[in-house]
């Protein structure tokens, strides 16, 4: 069992992602926005962050980047989830420190099978 | 002096009172519903998220709730297209599965006859997801026959997305499209159903069509992913109209086959500026590094747009280039090329 | 010539007023209506963008023309970084951001540096269109569709201009750098453009106020109504002006001005008519009749479209100091434009733009302020010294007020059946008071601002100050 935060404005999304990583036996937490996001990160160390990219106030890339350049959270795994499906993207987000890049719409079954790989990898 | 009769003017001062007063009732009326919007939000919000967390269980396999009081179609295929729009694969096909035995398909349907152009749209939507043969023969129906345009295109998308749409000429007739010229959309439906119809592009190639149109048949043949169709884009290369020899580069481009190669280099010589530049597009997509001396070559072109595109081509090209120790390029007044660029 | 010729003269010309004032009140009202009436037909029979547009996009990406958008900055170091990460934030398969440092005396260039490492590099100007010199172009090392052109001091039509210089891109967006663009909003406005072949030349959209909102980051975290009066008031203008005028004017083909703090361009028509004008204060109304005039006398198929759906707010004047001077302009920048391009003023060759729209503009801009100011003093006058029928001046009063608050609230109606962008019922009874009080004070002194501006206009005063138009009047 670990902790993720789910980072996205999407109120279906989060309670599709929450849903299934909770009934996996994960615990979840929500933030709503960017700046949230950071915040969460910063004070709860998430084990692994679900990021969506397009999100108010700070953009998922930024938040990735922020998070990646703190060393007390730089080693918590991103997932990023995202609507774009630029080549480009892909690549700048992996580079910046993403540990997996999803896009929407999405295997549920998938992204919870990337997660546990990540969390099982790390421990 | 009396040019108008007193009798126009309390007209014009009744009819501004009559004007006034209604629209405030109208106003007033709507702020009321809104209030009462308000108080319900909390109460709405519950419903909507318990209705969202009951597809979620269902398609995990759990079974439905029993007390559903509040749960109207409107709401539940609210809540079925937001998720079917975040979902993939089996889990999507579970959910409209569920969805259309609680017969939300037949709302859907009923949906899609209502006189608002923006309701049958988004009836469309959702139609494709459900994606049964009912749905097929629905979206046809609206494709062929629905009085709004917007509306036929976006029930042939639908059947695109679907696999589903007519062959080619059918549905080049059915959309009226060579009557017009063709958008973006129209590029965007033809390459949604190449996969589908290859043979059927090529062939209507043969017919009398105006060069606008020759040309977006040849453009989606680059997203057939068959490299078989690049004999039919080299004939187009070699054809009369620079727009078609356009559209036979683009289509190499995307296809990114190394069989284009000769006459996707013969093309870097093209009288046409256009041309050039999706030569050199091209070149860059293949990776064509045997083209490096003839796209240099195309830095003192005649045009601004050609020279700037060949700059771009040589970085990517050429590891070795260097920008900076060149003098920056001279504006021209050139005709303007930036929609091919 | 006895005494009482002289009254009898003076008498009848009393009366001519009179009944010049009401007779153009009465039009521009009763052209209001037809406005709203448009616009509310128009609001019933769109396809709304909400499921579209994100969808549309998202299957076909790589159609998308791509845009530049065009930021214009001067002396705006506090808010410049966060405005352009929010512009880079923008949601759009392919969009660059060209920021323009008009020669800001304060560190905005310093900060754009630090923000985004920012590096000199050569970039060639498509067009040269600027009348000063640029002095260094910057590509960023961290945001590869990030250019900062640095130039000399000139005005907002200059360094727009500069910027447009350097775009590439088919479509390009000019704005202001404090406009708050919605994350959608590029998609929602260059949307027609998938639906066009050919034909689209420019694309506006709506523009709210975004005082009162909380702002955070270069985006709107909450929407709602300012306390002040004055930006209240002004809400009510532009939900006028953007609801119900340029929606209508937009389908009867007859749209005049995309304002510069949101447009939609096609880059190479901006570049044939040699971009914005320097030596007009109302650039971005005389550009869009410059378009019209350029595309009518080649005999072009043309057509500009309107989005009524929200892309963009902009932050106005907070106190009627700061709005004297930008209503002031705005009618300034419309004598200028009208002057410049009266021959195509109720000429058939400009099609309904020569017969219908500039005619439009010269009943709202020309003979509309002193008009309805001139009436609120002469018709009272002649009534009481009983040259006219008093149910005139009554009558006068019912239209350009009664009949102006069913307009603005009217407008209210169609926004919260249709947009329902207002936060709240309570935000909504706000804005709906200030649409009541607007017609007893606010309008008044508006009309004596825009008289001002024909007083400038007449000196040929062209100072400039810093304020977006955004043109009430004008359609």
């Amino acid at each position: 069992m670990a902790h993720i935060l789910i980072a996205d404005d999407d109120p279906i999304l989060v309670e599709l992602v929450k849903f299934r990583l909770e009934g996996a036996g994960h615990e979840t937490s929500v933030a709503n926005d960017g700046e949230e996001a950071i915040e969460r990160i910063r004070s709860d160390k998430p084990d692994l962050v679900v990021l969506d990219s397009m999100m108010p106030i700070v953009p998922g890339p930024e938040v990735l980047r922020m998070v990646k350049a703190d060393p007390e959270t730089s080693s918590i795994p991103v997932v990023m989830l995202t609507a774009r499906k630029g080549e480009a993207d892909v690549v700048s987000a992996i580079k910046s420190g993403a540990a997996d890049y999803l896009t929407k719409p999405f295997i549920p079954q998938e992204l919870l099978v990337r997660i546990e790989k990540l969390l099982g990898g790390g421990a | 002096m009396k040019i108008f009769s007193s009798g126009l003017y309390e007209t014009v001062v009744l009819g501004s009172a009559a004007m006034a007063g209604v629209v405030v009732v109208i106003f007033l009326l709507l702020v009321l519903r809104r209030h009462l919007a308000e108080r319900q939000v909390d109460a709405n919000k519950r419903i909507d998220a318990a209705i969202t967390r009951s597809y979620l269980r269902r398609v995990a396999g759990h079974r439905p709730e029993t007390d559903d009081t509040g749960w109207t179609d409107e709401r539940r295929l609210a809540a079925v297209s937001q998720i079917q729009a975040l979902l993939r694969g089996g889990e999507r096909d579970r959910l409209m599965q569920i969805a259309e035995l609680d017969g939300l398909l037949a709302a859907t349907v009923r949906r899609s006859r209502r006189w608002r152009r923006s309701e049958r749209v988004n009836a469309i939507r959702l139609l494709q997801r459900f994606g049964s043969e009912l749905c097929i023969a629905r979206l046809r129906e609206l494709m062929a026959r629905d009085r709004s345009p917007l509306v036929r295109v976006e029930a042939a998308f639908a059947l695109a997305a679907a696999h589903a749409l007519p062959p080619p000429r059918e549905t080049m007739r059915i959309l009226r499209m060579t009557d017009r010229a063709p958008s973006r959309l129209d590029s965007a439906l033809l390459r949604a159903s190449v996969p589908d119809y290859r043979e059927q592009f090529v062939l209507l190639l043969e017919d009398d069509l105006p060069p606008v149109w020759r040309a977006q048949l040849i453009d989606a043949l680059g997203w057939s992913g068959d490299v078989a169709v690049i004999p039919v884009l080299e004939k187009a290369a070699g054809d009369e109209d620079p727009e078609v020899r356009g559209a036979a580069l683009r289509a190499a481009a995307k296809l990114g086959h190394p069989g284009a190669r000769e006459w996707i280099m013969a093309a870097l010589r093209d009288p046409d500026a256009n041309v050039r530049v999706q030569a050199v597009k091209a070149s860059e997509a293949l990776g064509l590094r045997d083209a490096v001396p003839q796209i240099r070559d195309l830095r003192e072109d005649s045009q601004l747009w050609v020279r700037l595109r060949a700059e771009q081509a040589l970085e990517a090209l050429d590891p070795g280039y260097d920008t900076t120790a060149r003098p920056p390029l001279a504006p021209n007044p050139a005709p303007d090329l930036s929609n091919c660029a | 010539m006895t005494w009482s010729v002289v009254q009898d003269i003076a008498a009848n010309a009393i009366v001519a007023v009179a009944f010049f004032c009401f007779i153009v009140v009465f039009l521009r009202n009763m052209i209001g209506l037809a406005q709203l009436l448009i616009a509310a037909w128009v609001f019933a029979t769109r396809i709304e963008p909400s499921e579209g547009a994100r969808e549309l996009w998202q299957r076909y990406a790589d159609l998308a023309l791509p845009i530049t958008m065009i930021a214009p900055a001067y002396n705006e170091e506090l808010s410049i970084v966060e405005s352009v990460k929010a512009l880079l934030a923008l949601e759009y398969p392919e969009h660059e951001v060209i920021v323009v440092n008009d020669g800001s005396k304060d560190d905005t260039m310093g900060r754009l540096i630090a923000a985004f490492d920012m590096y000199p590099c050569e970039r060639t100007q498509v067009a040269q269109l600027q009348q000063t010199q640029i002095r260094q172009t910057y590509a960023s090392r961290r945001f590869p569709n990030l250019l900062v052109v640095d130039k000399e001091n000139g005005r907002k039509a200059d360094a727009a201009n500069a910027g447009l210089g350097f775009a590439r891109t088919p479509l390009v967006c000019v704005i202001d750098a404090d406009s708050i663009i919605e994350p959608d909003g590029l998609l929602r406005a260059a949307e027609p453009f998938m639906h066009d072949n050919g034909r689209l030349v420019a694309v506006g959209g709506a523009i709210r106020v975004a005082n009162g909102c909380t702002v955070k980051g270069g985006s709107l975290q909450k929407i709602d109504v300012a306390k002040a009066l004055v930006p209240r008031f002004q809400v009510v203008e532009y939900m006028r002006a953007f609801l119900t005028a340029r929606v209508a004017n937009a389908q009867t083909g007859t749209l005049m001005l995309i304002s510069g703090a949101f447009g939609l361009f096609r880059r190479s028509t901006l570049v044939e008519i040699g971009g914005y004008r320097h030596d007009t204060v109302g650039e971005d109304l005389e550009l869009v009749v410059h378009l019209h005039r350029h595309l009518r006398e080649q005999k072009r198929d043309y057509r500009f479209a309107f989005i009524p759906d929200i892309v963009c707010w902009t932050e106005a004047p907070a106190a009627l100091k700061g709005l004297d001077n930008q209503r002031a302009r705005w009618q300034q920048g419309s004598l200028e434009t009208l002057v410049r391009h009266r021959r195509m003023m109720f000429n058939p060759r400009y099609g309904r733009i020569g017969l219908l729209a500039m005619p439009h503009i010269l009943l709202e801009d020309v003979l509309g302020p002193p008009a309805e100011l001139l009436g609120y003093l002469v018709l009272p006058a002649a009534a009481l010294l009983g040259l006219l029928d008093p149910m005139m001046a009554v009558a006068f009063f019912f239209v350009s007020i009664v009949f102006g608050t069913g307009l603005s609230v009217g407008t209210l109606a169609l926004e919260e059946q249709q947009l329902r962008r207002t936060p709240s019922a309570r935000s909504l009874i706000r804005i709906g008071w200030a649409a009541l009080l607007e017609n007893f004070g606010y309008r008044q002194i508006n009309l004596w601002y825009r008289i001002q501006g024909v007083r400038r206009f007449l000196k040929k005063d062209s100072t400039w100050a810093a304020v977006p138009r955004l043109g009430f009047g004008a359609d």
